[in-house]
């Protein structure tokens, strides 16, 4: 599932500018990570192309053009502002598309298993296929013995790789995280870098990563973007020159460093 | 001229102290009513008003009560050195063990009450309870007891009496309410409704009403006090009921609920309920052994009070003539 | 449980030495008395059997009604702005001056006496289940969005649930109102344990009145046990009130 942004701008109430002008172009299947300084609007970008917010201005288009198997119906937004409670046209992509927030956002009242069954509740499955692909998902995350305990009782690491297995429930064409990892300890963090970057692999999805680590971004993405601070626009759409595959040790590699440069580099321009 | 006006000054002095001549101390007294100001009250009212207090020296305010003002309990209590009950409150508060004494019966007959609507066709008290219905009394006075066990409760429901307020009666034709027969019958009638009254005291229950009491202790400790309250009292009743107009109107104003015409109908129809024989003989307010201890007799029947107090220890007659 | 036995030991020996009269306040042996005895002792735990089902009838109204209006005021914003000030008159009305126009309304017996125990306790149940429904964590609600939930769907799986601790102690406050709303209706009505202390007021009983009242008590303490357990049970996973 691809995504396509035109002269994308967000002004929101009060007359903050949050982006300005933001022209994106992303494929099928990429891996892309948004890097930007705080209150730059990258968690805005990422929410217009969720869909939780509209565009100010601007073209959005996420689906697929010309002949695909399982040809989404591709939605713009065009011109002015609209209330956030009109319906999205997620509705009809809801299955398509999955969100990882910054917190896990658990329904507390729900054991684990039930969590990730949620979003295949919420789209009408039947109970059987759901609590089997709720199962799934969970081995997938390495949760399988953690089926019956409440977020309650878990820790941050594992509160969020039962997000990301929510997330994952619904065999995702696009999958949109936000700093999903920031909460966490950095062992626990690269563990879960390396578990997403696996799934991504088994599963062809067009990933979308906002975050604030140069590191996490030059370890996961083929593709990172840098933003500029408020109201933030593109100022780097870099190609990561680093094999396919990456194992753990490739963050002790020069190659790595110097990515990693690259990227700061354009961060501090940002700053400026 | 200085020895002239000490002297002056020593005679005025001596004359200031001289008791004899000098006025005594005003007594600040409370006479604790057991209702809102009307007619049933209005002699006392016009006690104050008159004067009657005030030349034996007396301040008695007149303090008004309302729905479940506790007047005998005040007054065991000391709260109040006066008060108003009626003659079986006056018995069961005895036998509790409060010591309190009546000293004037402004009723001589029980203005208690019965009101129906006359529609129903009822001759007497008993047609009330052989014929289905609502019957709205306080189930724990003493007359309800009596009722029942006279009449029995059988076939009508019993329900908590309104506290005055119409409202039911208007609207449902197979009710009955407690009332007291110079007040709601006369609300009634002024809103053309077709009230009939049953007085209790037609059943046999004539407890003495609206009964002016105080603590024996007191009694003992102020004789001639309690004596002159009980003879402004009488003056003021007196006078009321002679000519009503002034102090109803300066109880109008303490109590709007009720207007002028309702208080001059109220004042006239209680008139034969307090001037009787007996108080032609004996005085008005006046008691008689022989009522307490059918009164005493009754409660008993009736299981309210274990044991009659005798009759010399529920009143003192201060007026004999 | 000591500071009661204190209180109860105290007020006995105030009793027996005359301190306090006993027509004002009664030991409180006597009281015990007057529970167990065989005049008095049924006739005032049937009319708790009567309080109680009207009580238990009104809550479980009051619970039902609260927690719809309080769904449908949040709604939209103008629904909550035009109506819920309407809901505050439930708080402030006194049921005292109501209970006889419901009387007259609805008629003497138990409906009245329920409808009473309803007015005085939904109020509660709507203030706090609508604000545990606005309260809802935004990012949860944007969840629900994504996979395109329908209203009804967010409501029963999210913000109900969400709302539940805020429902729960709605529900707590409004169990002892309602044992307070049936006992003023009974005021007026007669029957139960309003009846009974009504009665006993008129023939100086203070005795029974204080039996009445301690049964009335232990009522509003049984009901509120009931919440108590149920937000226990529906809670213990997950709600840190309930986990401690």
């Amino acid at each position: 599932m691809g995504v396509r942004l035109r002269g994308v701008e967000k002004v929101f109430e009060g007359g903050v500018k949050a982006l300005r002008a933001i022209d994106l172009e992303i494929g099928e299947g990429e891996f892309v990570s948004v890097l930007g300084p705080s209150g730059c609007g990258k968690s805005t970008l990422l929410r217009i192309v969720a869909g939780l917010e509209w565009a100010s201005f601007g073209e959005v288009e996420v689906g697929e053009r010309g002949p695909h198997p399982n040809p989404l119906p591709a939605y713009g937004q065009r011109g002015h502002e609209k209330r956030a409670t009109q319906v999205s046209p997620l509705q009809e992509r809801g299955s398509r598309v999955a969100f990882v927030f910054q917190d896990a956002h658990l329904l507390p009242w729900r054991n684990v298993i039930r969590n990730v069954m949620l979003p295949l509740e919420l789209l009408g499955w039947d109970r059987a296929r759901t609590r089997a692909a709720a199962g799934d998902a969970l081995s997938q995350v390495g949760l399988s013995d953690a089926l019956d305990r409440y977020p309650a009782q878990l820790s941050g690491g594992m509160r969020m790789r039962v997000s990301l297995a929510r997330a994952l429930v619904t065999e995702p064409a696009l999958l949109l995280l936000d700093e999903p990892f920031a909460a966490l300890d950095e062992i626990t963090r690269q563990r879960l870098d390396e578990q997403l970057r696996a799934l991504w692999k088994a599963r062809a999805m067009t990933v979308i990563f906002v975050t604030h680590s140069i590191s996490e971004a030059a370890y996961l993405s083929q593709r990172a973007i840098v933003m500029s601070k408020r109201p933030g626009k593109v100022l780097l759409d870099h190609r990561v020159e680093l094999p396919a595959e990456r194992p753990a040790r490739l963050r002790g590699e020069a190659s790595f460093a110097s990515e990693m440069r690259t990227l700061f580099d354009a961060l501090e321009r940002g700053e400026a | 001229m200085k020895l002239l006006l000490s002297l002056v000054v020593l005679c005025s002095f001596s004359a200031a102290c001289d008791k004899k001549d000098a006025p005594a101390p005003v007594k600040k007294l409370t006479l604790q009513l057991n209702w809102k100001p009307e007619p049933q009250f209005g002699g006392f009212y016009a006690a104050r008003e008159s004067g009657a207090f005030a030349q034996n020296g007396l301040d008695v305010e007149v303090v008004a009560g309302g729905v479940g003002t506790p007047t005998v309990q005040m007054v065991a209590a000391g709260k109040a050195e006066f008060g108003i009950v009626s003659a079986d409150e006056l018995l069961i508060s005895r036998g509790n063990g409060a010591d309190v004494v009546a000293l004037f019966a402004v009723y001589q007959t029980c203005p208690q009450a019965l009101m129906t609507h006359a529609s129903r066709g009822f001759k007497e008290i008993g047609d009330l309870f052989r014929n289905p219905g609502t019957v709205a009394m306080q189930k724990g006075l003493p007359y309800a007891s009596y009722l029942d066990k006279k009449l029995g409760f059988e076939r009508v429901r019993v329900v908590p009496s309104p506290g005055g307020d119409l409202g039911v009666f208007r609207k449902e034709k197979e009710y009955a309410m407690q009332c007291f027969v110079t007040s709601e019958p006369i609300a009634a009638k002024k809103l053309g409704l077709d009230a009939q009254t049953f007085l209790i005291a037609e059943a046999g229950y004539n407890p003495y009403t609206t009964v002016l009491v105080t603590r024996g202790d007191y009694l003992r400790a102020n004789p001639d006090t309690v004596k002159s309250v009980v003879n402004g009292v009488r003056d003021g009743w007196t006078s009321y009921l002679n000519n009503p107009i002034a102090t109803n109107q300066m109880m109008q104003k303490l109590n709007p609920t009720m207007d002028m015409q309702t208080f001059a109908d109220s004042a006239a129809a209680q008139k034969d309920l307090i001037q009787t024989e007996e108080t032609k003989k004996y005085g008005l307010g006046t008691m008689r052994a022989e009522r307490w201890e059918t009164l005493g007799k009754q409660l008993v029947d009736l299981k309210v009070v274990e044991k009659a107090p005798p009759a010399s220890e529920c009143f003192a007659d201060l007026l004999k003539k | 449980m000591i500071p009661l036995v204190i209180i109860v030991v105290l007020a006995e020996v105030a009793v027996r030495r005359e301190w306090v009269a006993s027509y004002l306040v009664p030991a409180p042996s006597k009281i015990i008395a007057t529970l167990v005895s065989s005049r008095d002792g049924p006739e005032l735990f049937y009319a708790t059997g009567q309080t109680a089902l009207a009580a238990l009838t009104g809550f479980a109204a009051s619970a039902v009604i609260g927690l719809a209006v309080a769904i449908a005021l949040s709604s939209a914003r103008w629904v909550q702005r035009a109506f819920y000030p309407y809901a505050v008159f439930f708080q402030t009305v006194p049921i005292i001056a109501i209970a006889p126009l419901l009387v007259i309304w609805i008629g003497y017996g138990m409906p009245t006496v329920i409808a009473s125990a309803l007015i005085v306790s939904v109020f509660p149940v709507i203030a706090n289940t609508l604000s545990g429904l606005l309260a809802t964590e935004p990012a949860l609600v944007d969840l629900f969005r994504l996979y395109g939930a329908s209203r009804s769907a967010a409501m029963l799986k999210l913000r109900l649930p969400f709302a539940l601790p805020s429902i729960f102690t709605g529900l707590r406050v409004a169990g002892g109102l309602a044992v307070i709303g049936a006992i003023a209706g009974e005021f007026i009505t007669g029957g139960g344990l309003g009846g009974v202390i009504d009665i006993s007021k008129t023939q100086q009983r203070t005795d029974k009145i204080f039996a009445g009242l301690i049964l009335a008590a232990l009522l509003g303490i049984a009901l509120f046990a009931i919440v108590n357990l149920a937000s226990w049970l529906m809670l213990r996973n997950w709600h840190a009130s309930e986990r401690t």
